[in-house]
């Protein structure tokens, strides 16, 4: 269960992980759009209240396109044997963790919750917290925290199978490569 | 019982040489300081690992299939696994 959970990679085949992986970036998409969920970067996931089918699937697409773009090069310096077909994987599977916000905005539910408090700030002095309001953001933070520790497990494991990384400078480029990734994610869906 | 044949010294862990080799038909001993072969100086695991290679056609895909493990992951054992040979090669000075 755990290598399920945290190191799919090293266990599963490549057609095992793409099948998996790309069933759930559809399934992905299709939620994103039915709760306004917003994958707008790498590591990112923001709640709307108006997400299309469309955006969704281009969020996706670029997601797994700066992955690519970043991650393939980096591992190819690291190891020559590296292969596109895992990366890719990687791009797929990181995500997973990430679609378990999707359910606090059912109904908006969260964007409706969070709004009144991004408008307030402007202001802070009148920003007025209920027990309610605490507590939700206490749990959907602690869900946030665990989903990105996830993510990043899951990035650096996949990438390690990948490439057989080993060397700490290894480990300095896979963590300037997020930093990398991140922000092409951004620049595209910008200028696209 | 097969009993593993121990490599390094369990007092020293230094790599541990042959000294004495029996006939089991006749009884008749041979002396000396006889270096293990390369191979006898891998680990079982290791051992294992390159008799299935071989046994497998050096199909890494197969063996992946065999050891229920992902491709990229039984690359890396053998990378590591040539990486150490050659390393064991270049402080011995050793053939296989």
């Amino acid at each position: 269960m755990k290598t399920f959970l945290f190191n799919p990679f090293k266990r599963y085949s490549e057609q095992q992980l793409l099948l998996f992986g790309g069933v759930t970036a559809i399934f992905g998409v299709v939620f994103a759009s039915l709760t306004n969920t917003h994958f707008d970067g790498v590591l990112d996931t923001h709640f709307g209240h108006t997400v299309t089918f469309k955006t969704a699937a281009f969020q996706s697409i670029i997601n797994i396109v700066s992955i690519v773009l970043v991650f393939y090069p980096a591992g190819k310096w690291i190891n020559s044997k590296t292969r596109l077909i895992d990366i890719f994987n990687l791009s797929l599977i990181i995500k997973i963790p990430a679609y378990f916000m999707m359910p606090l905005n059912i109904n908006n539910w969260a964007y409706l919750k969070t709004e009144p408090l991004l408008e307030a700030v402007s202001n802070p002095f009148n920003l007025q917290f209920t027990p309610e309001m605490i507590l939700f953001l206490a749990l959907s933070s602690i869900l946030a925290i665990g989903v990105f520790v996830w993510l990043i497990i899951l990035l650096y494991n996949g990438f390690k199978v990948a490439t057989n990384l080993k060397e700490t400078k290894h480990i300095i480029l896979f963590i300037l490569a997020i930093i990398v990734a991140e922000i092409v994610s951004k620049v595209l869906l910008m200028i696209l | 019982m097969n009993p593993k044949l121990p490599i390094h010294c369990p007092a020293c862990e230094a790599a541990l040489k042959v000294s004495q080799l029996l006939c089991e038909s006749c009884s008749t001993s041979v002396n000396g300081t006889f270096s293990l072969p390369l191979f006898l100086k891998l680990q079982n695991d290791e051992q294992d690992f390159i008799l299935k290679f071989l046994l497998n056609s050096g199909s890494l895909k197969e063996m992946a299939k065999q050891m229920n493990i992902s491709y990229p992951t039984l690359r890396n054992k053998l990378d590591d696994l040539i990486e150490k040979i050659k390393q064991m090669q270049t402080d011995e000075d050793l053939p296989l």
